[in-house]
């Protein structure tokens, strides 16, 4: 192909402006806990931009390396082999915040779990592009549902529901898209469903968030206390915000706020126009990737960029909706804004794979 | 297009939709309600002690200070095991389980657990370290003192105002501005995490400089405290004060309270008995009898008055005197206090006028002192005076005054008649600014310059030869009143065994510089204010005056003898009242015998010699200790010329 390639600078610059809204969210929701448990104010900003520009390197790597090597079946089997690794050694590292989603490697951390999300869509895709024939990718469904539910089950042992919720979905909105015929779908779905209630039902923790999620007024102190603080955060934003910074809810009112409840701390120093600007930005992400996938010159590129688009922006809306105490706390994060190395690093990583594919449209 | 994407981003579109629907609605339509309830979380409005301004006494020595303690307070749904946690507050504390963990399980977001924690407390409060428990300073309330002038410094309520005392009087003054707070908190630690926050940074009230003097006031309780000891007094009452100004030097009232621990005593104690309680003066009211006919020329001291062998009748009531006395001089009769004597001089005023004279001596009014809960006392009104009421009154019977009012009435017959207006306040220092309280001006004069003059005598009389004469200082010259009541019974009548002792007097008599009244309420045994509160007086003067810097007058030169003892031993050499002119003569010849310029300072002396058209020659300086010729002898015989010889003695 002599033909001179261009990756999309719509999406590209989207995805610059997201991290750099991101740095400065994470610098303003963390900086009076980061200067009382760290010392200084910028000193989780400053690893955050170190993992955005660790991030931004991978996502140029991604970008010039040809898409097709997630075509190659050892390449494919190798990434699920370390996912799978990662997630088992996650599994035996301590418990952080009671929940096993850490690696720790020379003083940096590592969340396998993110690793998961973005390498599921290359394992799903794999399978699904081996044919462009609907009626005969079928035979491939198996495979794509052990490889993924494998990664989600390993997930979920690590006691992180949200994410194997995500995985699962982002295989399914893969096998929707691929066109499998929807009763096979809904029949995998009564699967895994029955599967999710229970997780819920039988951790008393899961189904708390969920009775506070039905009625957070029940318990405002307890069980529904983040739910009420996340939307007195969202309600007393307005419409303008109360500026960058002077958002109060942050100071140990909303748990986490420069991650789970990220989103809160937008609506509440930026408000309504902050709040829709970021949802627009999340719009042009799946816009653009969207097209990227339309427009790719194969199965296996069409199923990365629209796999890759949708985890994101699913992750997004899921946020944004616990946030709005819409659905309940999940423990979701927002790509690129929430604090976390290597959501930021893998989300770029997600991004320079469909960046590489809008080269070819 | 392909179906099943699209269908997907319209899936997507349609959450977005709902997302922003949802955000309009919570932020837009139910903003107000949410910003509302964050402000009815983030912030708590807490009232905080104000800083109060600082009670200096007349040197400048602290009297009350506020100092910055810690409060603790809960935030209930932080605690994490209640139980436990109360459990440890309570021994810390010294208090119940159950109140603390009432606090602890509390339904409010926020409540204090315990204010103005004193700091041993409040150290072993923190070293527990338990989560939901927090502190904030605010200013408590110290008196250094302690004991000392409890109740005329008061002490001011958790609700942070000023109860009793000065505090209660000056409380808008030293309080300030109240401190109302916004505190913005922090759900985690109730840290209060807004940059530049102090809890005390509002501006104290402004500081008070009293005319009391610590050091005074220790000798007045000390002298006092030990009177009660040895007499077996009930309670005891001691007031100084500067006649000239109203300046109150000290004011006691045993048993003391401690105003640190107001809450530990019964309200009854926190009494300032000096100002609150009126009671029957008794005899020392006598000199405002004889105030009254001297002034008006009805009685002469040297008069001669039949006392009756000890004892008149009034109606069915026999008043009878601590002695068999027969005939006595006035002079005699204020000396030794005879009532029967004082009851035949009362008797001599028109009822109007001795009303009229006990009324400008104050009684029946509040002095205006700047006390809260002062008594006016009781003066029945003229017309509805009985029979006998004058008799009584002249025995000081039937009337009740506070002592601050007969130790007032005491500093106008010792500051040329002037009823001033009592205080405790020098003055107020604002952030450097000096304001000097509001008073009313002196009224008066009560009496003539010669009746306050042969009254004086009398009253040295009553220290020199008659019952008063404990009350005598060494080297100063004292003039006084004793009295003994006998305490009237609720209902009709007295108590045969129940007496209040007293002495009241100024010193030196002859240029006074403090006037003094000493109580004490039903000693056991001797009684008689000359034998139990004269001592108290002299005890207290004795140590009072050189510590005032009141130069010691003379002590009658021994008969006989006109060279003074050592003139010059410790005067000054400069000896500058040679050169003050003579004051400028009003009622010239006033004198026909040379005057008695004993105890005098060199510039009354010379105003005095100027009157009787004498001219002195000085011999060192201070006090008259000396002069030749001496009083009495007819004025040819000095020849024109008085030499004086004059000294500060020890």
């Amino acid at each position: 192909m002599a033909k001179k390639l261009a990756f999309d600078a719509v999406l590209f610059t989207t995805i610059l402006i997201l991290v750099v809204f991101g740095l400065t969210i994470v610098y303003s929701a963390s900086a009076a806990t980061a200067k009382s448990d760290q010392g200084s104010e910028a000193a989780l900003m400053m690893k955050q931009a170190f993992a955005a520009a660790v991030g931004v390197v991978a996502m140029w790597l991604l970008m010039h390396f040809d898409y097709q090597l997630f075509g190659r079946k050892r390449v494919i089997w190798s990434l699920f082999a370390i996912t799978a690794t990662l997630l088992g050694l996650a599994l035996m590292a301590p418990a952080l915040n009671n929940t096993n989603r850490w690696l720790v490697v020379a003083g940096m951390s590592f969340q396998p779990s993110e690793l998961a999300k973005f390498a599921v869509v290359p394992l799903v895709a794999y399978q699904l592009a081996k044919t462009d024939t609907l009626r005969e990718n079928r035979r491939f469904v198996v495979p794509a549902m052990l490889t993924a539910g494998t990664l989600a089950v390993l997930v979920l042992l690590g006691r992180d529901l949200g994410t194997a919720a995500i995985l699962v979905a982002t295989t399914a909105l893969l096998f929707f898209l691929a066109g499998l015929p929807l009763w096979r779908i809904l029949a995998a779905a009564g699967l895994v469903v029955p599967v999710i209630v229970a997780s819920i039902v039988f951790e008393p923790y899961r189904r708390a968030r969920w009775l506070a999620f039905l009625d957070p007024e029940a318990d405002p102190l307890g069980s529904g206390f983040q739910a009420l603080q996340s939307l007195i955060a969202v309600g007393s934003g307005g419409s303008f915000g109360l500026g960058l910074g002077q958002g109060v809810q942050k100071l140990h009112f909303l748990p986490y706020p420069h991650s789970d409840f990220v989103f809160s701390i937008i609506a509440e120093e930026l408000g309504l126009v902050g709040c829709l600007f970021l949802v627009a930005l999340f719009g042009v992400l799946l816009w653009r990737g969207a097209r990227a996938g339309r427009r790719a010159p194969d199965p296996l590129g069409r199923y990365l960029a629209w796999g890759l688009t949708g985890g994101l922006c699913l992750q997004a809306a899921i946020h944004v909706s616990v946030a709005l105490a819409l659905l309940p706390a999940t423990g979701i994060t927002l790509p690129f804004v929430s604090y976390g190395g290597s959501s930021l690093v893998l989300s770029l990583a997600s991004c320079g794979v469909i960046l590489n594919v809008s080269q070819h449209g | 297009m392909n179906i099943r994407l699209a269908a997907f981003l319209i899936a997507m579109a349609l959450w977005t939709a709902v997302i922003s629907a949802r955000l309009v609605e919570l932020q837009v339509v139910e903003h107000e309600a949410y910003a509302k309830r964050a402000l009815d979380q983030q912030q708590k409005t807490v009232e905080l002690a104000p800083p109060r301004g600082t009670l200096f006494d007349a040197r400048g020595r602290k009297l009350a200070v506020s100092v910055a303690v810690d409060s603790a307070y809960v935030l209930p749904h932080e605690v994490a095991d209640a139980e436990a946690a109360a459990q440890r507050i309570a021994e810390v504390l010294g208090w119940s389980k159950k109140t603390v963990l009432a606090r602890l399980t509390d339904d409010r977001r926020w409540l204090w657990l315990a204010r103005q924690l004193d700091p041993p407390a409040a150290d072993a409060l923190h070293a527990l370290d338990l989560e939901g428990v927090n502190f904030v300073s605010e200013s408590k309330r110290f008196y250094p003192l302690e004991e000392m002038a409890g109740p005329v410094l008061g002490f001011v309520g958790t609700d942070h105002s000023g109860l009793a005392g000065l505090e209660a009087t000056y409380d808008s003054v030293v309080s300030g501005e109240p401190v109302r707070r916004k505190l913005l908190r922090d759900a985690l630690d109730g840290r209060v995490v807004a940059p530049g926050f102090s809890f005390i940074d509002a501006a104290p009230g402004a500081d008070l400089h009293l005319t009391l003097d610590a050091t005074v006031q220790y000798v007045v309780e000390d002298e006092l405290g030990r009177a009660l000891d040895a007499t077996g007094a009930k309670s005891g009452v001691v007031v100084m004060l500067r006649p000239e100004t109203g300046a109150v030097l000290a004011m006691a009232s045993l048993p003391a309270f401690d105003p640190n621990r107001f809450g530990a005593y019964d309200s009854s104690q926190w009494k300032n008995a000096a100002i609150e309680s009126a009671y029957e003066p008794g005899s020392t009211f006598k000199a405002v009898v004889a105030s009254a006919v001297l002034d008006r020329n009805l009685v002469d001291p040297m008069d001669v008055i039949d006392c009756e062998q000890g004892a008149i009748t009034l109606g069915s009531t026999r008043i009878g005197d601590h002695k068999r006395f027969g005939k006595l001089t006035f002079r005699e009769v204020v000396a030794r206090s005879s009532n029967v004597g004082a009851i035949k001089t009362g008797l001599l005023l028109e009822r109007s006028d001795f009303y009229d004279a006990v009324r400008r001596f104050g009684f029946g009014d509040g002095t205006g002192i700047d006390l809260p809960g002062e008594s006016a006392g009781i003066v029945r009104p003229v017309e509805r005076w009985s029979k006998y009421e004058a008799a009584y009154l002249s025995i000081g019977q039937g009337v009740s005054v506070t002592p601050l009012q007969l130790a007032r009435a005491f500093g106008a017959l010792a500051n040329g008649g002037y009823l001033v207006e009592p205080h405790l306040v020098g003055f107020i220092d604002r952030g450097g600014r000096r304001l000097s309280p509001e008073r009313s001006a002196p009224s008066g004069p009560i009496a003539g310059a010669s009746t306050l003059r042969s009254l004086t005598r009398l009253l040295e009389a009553v220290v020199e030869e008659g019952g008063g004469t404990a009350a005598a200082v060494a080297g100063y010259r004292v003039a006084g009143k004793t009295g003994t009541a006998q305490k009237a019974q609720p209902g009709a009548g007295y108590f045969a065994d129940r007496h209040v002792a007293s002495f009241v007097g100024f010193v030196p008599s002859r240029a006074p510089e403090v006037v003094a009244l000493v109580i004490l309420d039903e000693p056991k045994g001797k009684y008689y204010g000359g034998e139990v509160a004269a001592p108290v007086f002299s005890a207290i003067m004795t140590r009072v005056l050189p510590y005032l810097g009141v130069a010691p007058g003379v002590a009658e030169p021994p008969p006989g003898r006109f060279e003074p003892a050592s003139p010059v031993a410790e005067s000054p050499p400069a000896l500058l009242v040679r050169t003050v002119p003579p004051e400028p003569v009003e009622g010239a010849g006033t004198y026909d015998s040379v005057p008695d310029l004993r105890g005098l300072t060199a510039r009354e002396a010379i105003g005095e010699l100027a009157r009787a058209g004498l001219v002195p020659t000085l011999h060192g300086s201070g006090f008259v200790e000396a002069q030749v010729p001496l009083p009495g002898q007819p004025l040819e015989q000095a020849g024109g010329k008085v030499e004086l010889w004059l000294g500060a003695r020890s």
